[in-house]
């Protein structure tokens, strides 16, 4: 396991700069937009792009088939994925609590609130899409996954369409209090079925 | 007698391909080439001896053990070598043994900076602006770093220069030299697999029509040139082959088996599978 | 120790390494005891199939030129080798016996003989 994170890391470093960037501008836009919420929720989309990223580069020299003639079970390749993908929704989490104390004025129960919210909405959106990816390949889920993330967001817009009204605003803050423990189920299920779609597929 | 590989009636089906009762045995010690055109079902073959694929029925064997329960078991000493080079692109050799390190138990750094060396590849060169030929001497590479006891390869040696192809098969015949070692090669290039092999395995339309030793097939085999009228007189049990032309008729005969005086020539392994699979056609087309 | 092999002699590639090694044992290059390169090192550098070279080595030592040992390797075995030589003597012999005998059937003179038999020899 150990191993194919390493590698991910090292194949990736060329994209560490860009990440690099995104950090530092988003950081700026919070400063002084006095509104970290940017660059909270744009971290999580970074760290969840990573071991997508990672997936679309293997995929594409057949990675995978090589690496189960290896020591390594289809289990473990699953779980480095999910592994992967939390590492850096942890750092990104950490970053964004960072840069509300670092600027006391920001470190409001608001931007809390939202940091907690990012990284639960991460680690969901990232549960939610790699089943899609361990089945159809990144190339192919590409679309699917472009819907899973669509279909909140309409939800969302329609239902304000409908006029049903938003939960008020302590309803809002349990929830979100409470999200990443929805998340972790979600997460573990996502996980379950990513192995047993995995043991079955045919290289 | 142990076997390094051992694949009894294996079958596997696709809609539109069958790969019916696969039968093969390489014994320790040995090379066997896998001879076949393309879409013949080579590749499925190593596939489903790796556990890429599922078969639908048969046995496999890797180094005495069965390829799903003992797999685990086994890996450590398997060397594969597929038709690509299968490392993410932005890595480079030394990224690459670090990795590896962390993955066999077995892993010898040393071997592998040694072989990089012999093949001259440069550590810090990424994958991405790697020629065929570097990306195949890579993955041999790997495969010789840690305790391979079977090296099964799919077409390793397509697409490289005679130079290199040279460079390759020597790589083979000195890890062959140790003999508990094997290895299981396919090709369609067989000229390289006529020099090397012990054992030469053809599979045509997904099944299994020979598989001799190549000093067998060498020495029983050859090439009859003559008159149709001559043809008439031969005995048609010993013919694995016609060709016809213009002039006159070729046809793939066991030569030890013909008195007479007459034009034999020397049958290549390439000879050979033409000839046979020429027939084998034939003989569906009359059906 | 010269091995020359051709492919394309019509004879065995494994007949031409029994006789060839049988020669260099009769005329005294290889010496009583002397190893014999493995059956795989020998392969490796002619680039033929091991299968080949593991033939060869099983007739010289079923005809009692070498004897093998698992793990140890080949080597020139103690037979008498001036016995050998005799034996291919009373085989040339006996041959050249035939030969005379249809020479004189088809009127053949003995320098007649000895310019084919030059002929062959010098071919060869």
């Amino acid at each position: 396991m150990a191993g194919l994170i390493l590698k991910d890391i090292l194949n990736l470093k060329k994209q560490a700069k860009v990440y690099l960037i995104l950090v530092i501008f988003y950081f700026a836009i919070g400063v002084v937009n006095e509104n970290s919420s940017m660059f909270s929720s744009m971290m999580t989309m970074v760290a969840v792009m990573i071991p997508i990223t990672a997936m679309s580069y293997d995929e594409r020299s057949k990675w995978d088939r090589y690496a189960l003639t290896m020591p390594i079970s289809r289990a473990s390749i699953v779980v480095s994925r999910y592994l992967l993908g939390v590492i850096f929704l942890i750092i990104a989490y950490v970053l964004s609590i960072l840069v509300n104390m670092v600027f006391s004025r920001l470190y409001t129960t608001e931007n809390i609130l939202i940091n907690i919210a990012s990284l639960s909405a991460g680690i969901t959106i990232m549960s939610a899409i790699f089943p899609i990816l361990f089945k159809f390949g990144v190339e192919k889920g590409r679309i699917l996954m472009m819907l899973v993330l669509f279909v909140p967001i309409a939800f969302v817009a329609i239902a304000s369409k409908l006029g049903i009204s938003m939960p008020d605003e302590e309803t809002i803050k349990s929830f979100i209090y409470l999200s990443p423990i929805i998340a972790a189920v979600i997460f573990l299920v996502s996980i379950y079925i990513s192995l047993s779609i995995y043991k079955k597929k045919e290289f | 007698m142990e076997y390094a590989l051992k694949l009894e009636n294996v079958t596997k089906e696709y809609k539109d391909f069958k790969l019916e009762n696969i039968n093969i045995a390489l014994p320790k010690g040995c090379i066997m080439g896998f001879i076949g055109e393309n879409g013949a079902g080579k590749t499925t073959a190593i596939k489903l001896i790796l556990d890429l694929i599922n078969r639908d029925d048969g046995t496999i064997t890797i180094l005495g053990k069965d390829n799903k329960t003992e797999m685990n078991s086994i890996k450590e000493n398997i060397g594969v070598v597929l038709d690509e080079s299968s490392f993410p692109e932005n890595l480079n050799a030394a990224e690459i043994n670090n990795i590896l390190k962390k993955i066999y138990k077995t892993w010898d750094e040393n071997k592998f900076f040694n072989l990089l060396d012999k093949f001259s590849i440069l550590l810090d060169k990424s994958i991405k602006d790697y020629s065929r030929g570097m990306k195949m001497k890579l993955s041999i590479a790997v495969s010789l770093s840690h305790n391979s006891k079977i090296l099964i390869m799919d077409e390793a040696t397509s697409g490289l220069d005679p130079i290199i192809r040279e460079e390759i098969l020597d790589t083979f015949l000195e890890f062959i030299q140790d003999e508990s070692n094997s290895i299981f090669i396919s090709s369609h290039i067989i000229s390289d697999l006529e020099k090397i092999c012990d054992y030469i395995t053809f599979i045509h339309n997904g099944k299994i029509i020979l598989s001799e030793t190549k000093d067998d097939l060498l020495d029983n085999y050859g090439i009859l040139k003559c008159s149709a009228e001559e043809f008439k007189n031969i005995d048609k049990s010993i013919i694995k082959g016609i060709r016809r032309n213009k002039f006159g008729i070729e046809a793939l005969i066991l030569k030890n088996k013909i008195s007479g005086n007459y034009v034999i020539d020397k049958a290549s392994i390439e000879d050979i599978m033409i000839f046979i699979i020429k027939e084998q056609a034939l003989w569906l087309d009359l059906y | 120790m010269n091995i020359i092999i051709s492919n394309f002699s019509g004879q065995p590639i494994y007949e031409q390494i029994v006789s060839q090694i049988k020669s260099l044992i009769i005329t005294g290059e290889l010496n009583e005891g002397e190893a014999l390169p493995s059956m795989r090192l020998l392969a490796k550098e002619l680039r033929i199939s091991v299968i080949t070279t593991k033939r060869a080595y099983d007739e010289l030592e079923r005809e009692g030129f070498i004897v093998s040992f698992t793990g140890k390797g080949s080597f020139v075995a103690g037979k008498n080798i001036d016995l050998i030589k005799e034996q291919l003597l009373k085989e040339i012999e006996n041959h050249m016996q035939e030969i005379v005998k249809l020479s004189e059937n088809c009127g053949m003179e003995l320098n007649e003989l000895i310019e084919m038999m030059t002929l062959i020899y010098e071919g060869e």
